[in-house]
């Protein structure tokens, strides 16, 4: 987006005719009639036009060339700007006394804007000239502006994408306050998630922008919970079977207040978001909750989402229980102490989990282990 | 003689040579001097029609025809044009036959526009 900015911001006017002829005569003859309306630029030959055009490329809005030159001849220069595909930018005028029907037939198939005869009339080159020039220069306007409009629009969808995310984050740590968390726990979930699904062979069959799209759906797992009691969610003790029952719905509940987002339904994130926020505590032996789901009924983002918030509970402290040491939660982890995990998904997160722990080095001391 | 009524009688559309010019009497006198060093830079010799390649021929007798026929020089564009396309269809007899035809106005017009040129 930069480099359009530049672009556009760089945007030399055009105003330049450059004159390649090798009789000075007729070189001071088009510049005379064109020297009113623009700056000329003269050229004795095929190499010295040529030099002339890549040197002021983008200040030429039109070239006057002679065919019949020594060296490098009017074709041969059409012929190169073709290759170098400056032929649709600058439009091209060959100026000839040579009125064969090969010599018209090659330009106008190179791409030539017109063919002239020499001696030409002056009223009609000047017209035919600056009709083309003005033409060119209103196509360039007109793409100019809409380029420009079109960053404005990229601008706009990217804020509203910043305002989004920055509202969904912003209600799931609400939440998390309330469970007495930092405020930190989502955005690493999502970190965690972002981390094992873009190094990892688990997310090798999901693309970039799916990636962001479960990521981001992740920081919202836990929505269910603002319909959680505080003297459940809060609970420094162990819970009753009636209140894990409770703290269980925060799964359906958390689906039930997205499907109640209008704007959410419409958006790419709302599938996963759905489905992280109702399957997250399931357990690839089945004995999870709220649906008991088993093996790969389980998507592989509710899979994911599920080990990162297992690792990040184990590994910071939490109204029932202290951080625990890193060696601890590790094996409590491969040992299934806290639900069995898919062994893909095991090994895939034992290969980066060095980079997840370097996410909870800037937490103060008391919060994690 | 004014200088224009001469080139007329010489055969030189002078309104037209001006016309191309936007009437710009000054510029239209320079251009007819810059005639003289064309011509120059672009000699045709007689002994050029005898020559085994014609290619450096046709390229002069080229740029002299384009010049002729901006500065409306008919008798003289109108010669060239003669001579460069018999030259292109390998006659070098009769393109140099229509040179000598040209030549001696081409030398009347350089003559005026030389003492023109003193007079100023």
């Amino acid at each position: 987006m930069e480099q359009m900015y530049n672009r556009l911001i760089n945007n030399t006017v055009a105003d330049s005719i450059l004159i390649v002829d090798d009789d000075p005569v007729n070189r001071k003859i088009l510049g005379k009639l064109f020297s009113t309306f623009y700056t000329i630029i003269e050229a004795a030959d095929g190499y010295a036009g040529m030099d002339q055009i890549l040197d002021k490329k983008n200040q030429i809005c039109a070239i006057l060339l002679d065919v019949m030159m020594p060296g490098m001849n009017g074709i041969e220069v059409v012929r190169r700007l073709k290759e170098l595909g400056l032929l649709e930018k600058i439009p091209v005028f060959l100026i000839t006394a040579d009125n064969s029907t090969n010599v018209m037939k090659e330009a106008y198939e190179l791409g030539v804007m017109d063919v002239i005869s020499k001696p030409v009339v002056s009223y009609m080159v000047v017209r035919r000239v600056r009709s083309v020039v003005e033409l060119f220069e209103a196509r360039k306007h007109l793409s100019s502006v809409v380029e420009s409009q079109n960053i404005a629009l990229l601008n706009q969808a990217q804020k509203i994408i910043q305002l989004n995310q920055g509202m969904i984050e912003a209600l799931a740590t609400a939440i998390e306050f309330r469970n007495e968390d930092s405020g930190g726990h989502v955005q690493r979930i999502s970190k965690i998630t972002r981390l094992l699904l873009e190094n990892t062979v688990f997310g090798a069959d999901l693309n970039y922008k799916e990636i962001n799209n479960i990521a981001l759906a992740a920081v919202m797992h836990d929505v269910g919970k603002i319909t959680i009691p505080d003297a459940v969610l809060t609970k420094p003790g162990k819970l009753t079977p009636e209140e894990f029952k409770i703290i269980q719905t925060h799964t359906t509940n958390g689906v039930a207040i997205l499907e109640s987002i209008p704007q959410l339904r419409e958006s790419e994130i709302y599938d996963y978001a759905c489905d992280i926020a109702h399957h997250h505590h399931e357990r690839w032996d089945g004995k999870g909750y709220p649906d008991k789901l088993a093996g790969d009924a389980i998507s592989p983002w509710a899979q994911v989402v599920s080990l990162a918030d297992v690792y990040d509970a184990l590994s910071c402290k939490q109204v029932y229980k202290p951080a625990f040491p890193r060696k601890q939660v590790l094996e409590m982890i491969s040992t299934g102490q806290c639900g069995l995990f898919n062994p893909r998904l095991l090994d895939s997160f034992f290969s980066v989990e060095d980079r997840i722990y370097e996410l909870y080095q800037e937490l103060p001391e008391s919060q994690c282990s | 003689m004014n200088y224009f009524e001469e080139l007329r009688n010489l055969g030189v559309n002078v309104e037209a040579g001006l016309e191309r010019v936007m009437d710009d009497e000054p510029f239209y006198e320079m251009m007819l001097s810059m005639f003289i060093d064309t011509v120059n830079d672009n000699p045709v010799e007689l002994a050029d029609f005898d020559a085994d390649d014609f290619e450096v021929l046709i390229g002069r007798v080229h740029t002299l025809k384009g010049l002729t026929g901006n500065l409306e020089m008919t008798p003289l564009f109108t010669g060239y044009v003669q001579a460069l396309e018999l030259l292109r269809m390998n006659n070098p007899k009769e393109a140099l036959k229509e040179y000598e035809r040209l030549l001696p106005v081409q030398e009347a017009i350089i003559d005026c526009i030389k003492r023109h040129m003193s007079n100023e």
